[in-house]
């Protein structure tokens, strides 16, 4: 029973503890996760914003970058004759003139036939006497006046890019070659986070600048970006956020990369700073669960524990009363026709003098035969007696009692024990010890339960000393052994219910806890000390009355 | 000769046969009743002096006929007899008028002593009773 009733207590506080543990800490990782996720959707708006942001200015930057150089062209169309750009000699004044800002490469005039007129520049080798009437941009340019080619080779086997015009006659075309690495430099700055890029594709997708992160082509998802769109567009792809915007040619995509976990470092910081309080909190609550849970199951066990015992207490005392009862009902059918038997033997008794002895051959035969019958009724009736007053204590009336009387009453039932384990009982008793109303019957419950006790702690070979005294208004009974005495520890748990010392199955552990309820509604008080010189002392106190206690009103019977 | 008149009211036969029996030798008249009811029946002023009723009967009990007893003639004395377990009995029937209690088993020297003590203060009474009538016509002759 105590196994399964530990394994009961301890599933209860497992499941106590649990319970607790998620009530508390559940709320938090609720709010926490949301917290997260709303501080990691925060950021990547943030990321969103400033990509946006940068995209703008690059855009504006490149288009002014751009249209300042074909002004530049336009202006010198515009403010000097076509003969002007024909040699090479005032092309040279010009080129010196607007090469200052070194974003120009070279500068070249060519008639409308395709035919070069004047170059000036570093790849004149490469370059002279070229037709470039098969050119593709060539004829745009022609076409439309103005024209950025796309990066191309060319004669000169080196990545360029060029700008080219035609005066309003189509007479000739004036083109220069952009500085590819002032252009990329343009491009340097957009780069947002370690792992971020910022390039130019043209309409097919294909490099027109070179990656930050060395990238040689777009991958398919990023060929998706390329659709026509107005305006700045964001895309989200995995880990990759995409800012694109169309320049104003048409013809080139500036596309801004942005490696989303490099820019979450504050949203990383929030995670471990709330990692770290959630774990902390938890381990808090599970502590608090742990020993909650604890003082509850431990709190339910002593409450299980002392109604059990109340339970047994109360069995116990109904079965007395039963016995009683029983005995009582018993004694009082047989005391009847004993008392009949009485009064029949005693008429023959007064009746037989008036007989002549001398006609009576055996009149001393009655006599005696009278004599031994009054004998032995009246010892039945003296056992019948005797359960009577047993039963008479058992309805624990209360009666004017004599605890010396109690005291040497109880010992007659332990004299023989103590004998046989050569145990000296010393009496000390008050003589002018007062009598006071109480249960009589209960008094000797608890007085046998210490003596029995005592006779057992001291085991063989030793002392008992019962004293009884008058304290102010109380009257006190001390009994004393010099036993082993009482081990601190056990003297805590010494009056709680199945408590016990003794061997298994020799004690309940009810005595001392029985005894201490019954002092206690006598309105007395019971403690348990260690003698300085050994042993252990049971100091019983019940106070003196001369009334009852007005709510025991006498039961008639 | 007989001294005084004694009722014996007990539901017990046996009981009430050897009370008259012994009571009878002892030069008492003795009557017996089984229960209240005849012993009511029995009962009229001045026919007995004393009477040894039982608490615990079938039918009416011992107080109830003692009351009764009481109201018809005051002056004879009741002395109750209790069992053990009605000593509180005996208490009350005193509280109502009864001379005394005795608890079963009696041995006859106590209950004589008893009997002879309430049929005294019987008769003290009753004397006293005369001598105020005595006293009361000497002083209003006539």
């Amino acid at each position: 029973m105590g196994d399964h009733k530990s394994s009961y207590y301890k599933k209860l506080r497992k499941l106590l503890t649990a319970i607790f543990f998620l009530c508390g800490i559940l709320p938090i990782l609720i709010i926490a996760s949301t917290s997260i996720y709303n501080s990691r959707q925060v950021a990547i708006q943030d990321i969103e914003v400033t990509a946006s942001q940068v995209i703008t200015h690059r855009h504006d930057v490149i288009n002014n970058f751009l249209k300042h150089q074909v002004d530049l062209l336009s202006t010198l169309i515009s403010l000097y004759d076509a003969e002007h750009f024909n040699t090479v000699e005032t092309l040279n004044e010009l080129f010196l003139a607007i090469s200052q800002s070194g974003s120009i490469v070279d500068l070249q005039t060519i008639a409308a036939t395709g035919e070069q007129l004047a170059y000036v520049g570093p790849y004149r080798e490469q370059v002279i006497g070229k037709n470039y009437h098969d050119q593709e941009w060539f004829n745009e340019v022609l076409v439309r006046g103005v024209y950025v080619s796309d990066i191309f080779s060319g004669y000169r086997n080196l990545p360029h890019f060029v700008v080219a015009l035609t005066d309003p006659l189509k007479s000739y075309v004036l083109r220069t070659t952009i500085n590819s690495s002032v252009f990329n430099s343009l491009l340097h700055s957009a780069q947002i986070g370690a792992h971020g890029d910022a390039f130019i594709v043209n309409t097919s997708g294909e490099l027109q600048t070179p990656s930050l992160q060395h990238l040689e082509s777009l991958n398919a998802q990023e060929h998706q970006l390329l659709r026509h769109h107005t305006g700045t567009q964001i895309t989200r792809i995995q880990d990759q956020l995409y800012a694109t915007t169309w320049l104003n040619t048409q013809n080139w995509l500036l596309m801004l990369k942005v490696h989303i976990p490099d820019m979450l470092d504050s949203y990383q910081e929030h995670l471990h700073r709330t990692i770290v309080i959630i774990v902390i909190t938890a381990s808090v609550f599970l502590i608090t669960a742990f020993f909650l849970s604890h003082f509850i199951v431990s709190h339910i066990a002593r409450a299980d524990r002392e109604s059990t015992a109340m339970d047994q207490q109360m069995a116990h005392i109904e079965k007395m009363a039963n016995i009683g009862r029983l005995a009582a009902g018993v004694a009082h059918e047989i005391n009847n026709p004993l008392q009949m038997i009485l009064a029949q033997v005693g008429w023959l008794e007064e009746l037989l003098p008036e007989e002549d002895p001398a006609s009576l051959k055996n009149h001393q035969e009655y006599l005696s035969t009278i004599a031994k019958i009054k004998h032995h009724v009246e010892r039945a009736a003296v056992i019948t007696h005797r359960l009577l007053g047993f039963a008479r204590k058992i309805s624990a009336e209360q009666e004017q009692v004599q605890c010396n009387d109690v005291v040497l009453e109880t010992l007659s039932f332990l004299e023989k024990e103590a004998q046989h384990n050569n145990i000296t009982i010393t009496l000390n008793l008050d003589n002018n010890l007062p009598v006071t109303m109480t249960e009589a019957h209960r008094l000797q419950q608890v007085l046998l339960n210490l003596f029995d006790n005592a006779l057992d702690a001291v085991g063989q070979d030793g002392t008992v000393t019962i004293s009884t005294s008058v304290q102010e208004d109380d009257i006190s009974i001390k009994v004393e052994d010099n036993g082993p005495g009482i081990d601190h520890k056990v003297m805590q748990q010494i009056w709680d219910p199945f408590f016990t010392t003794k061997e298994q199955g020799k004690g309940t552990g009810l005595g001392l806890s029985i005894s201490q309820n019954i002092i206690r509604t006598m309105g007395g008080a019971i403690t348990a000390d260690n003698k300085t010189e050994g042993g252990a002392v049971f100091t019983v106190t019940i106070p003196i009355r001369q009334t009852t206690l007005p709510n025991q009103e006498r039961r008639p019977q | 000769m007989t001294r005084y008149n004694v009722l014996v009211v007990d539901d017990e036969q046996d009981f009430r046969d050897i009370m008259v029996k012994k009571l009878q030798k002892r030069n008492l008249q003795c009557d017996a009743a089984e229960d209240g009811e005849v012993a009511l029946q029995m009962f009229k002023p001045g026919k007995y002096d004393v009477v040894l009723l039982d608490v615990k009967m079938p039918g009416r009990d011992g107080i109830e006929i003692l009351k009764e007893m009481k109201k018809i003639a005051p002056l004879t004395e009741v002395v109750m007899l209790t069992g053990h377990a009605s000593v509180e009995s005996g208490i009350d029937g005193m509280k109502y008028g009864a001379f005394d209690y005795l608890m079963k088993p009696m041995d006859m020297e106590r209950l004589m002593e008893k009997l002879d003590a309430a049929h005294e203060r019987k008769r003290v009474q009753e004397e006293k009773i005369e001598m105020a009538q005595i006293k009361r016509h000497m002083v209003m002759p006539g």
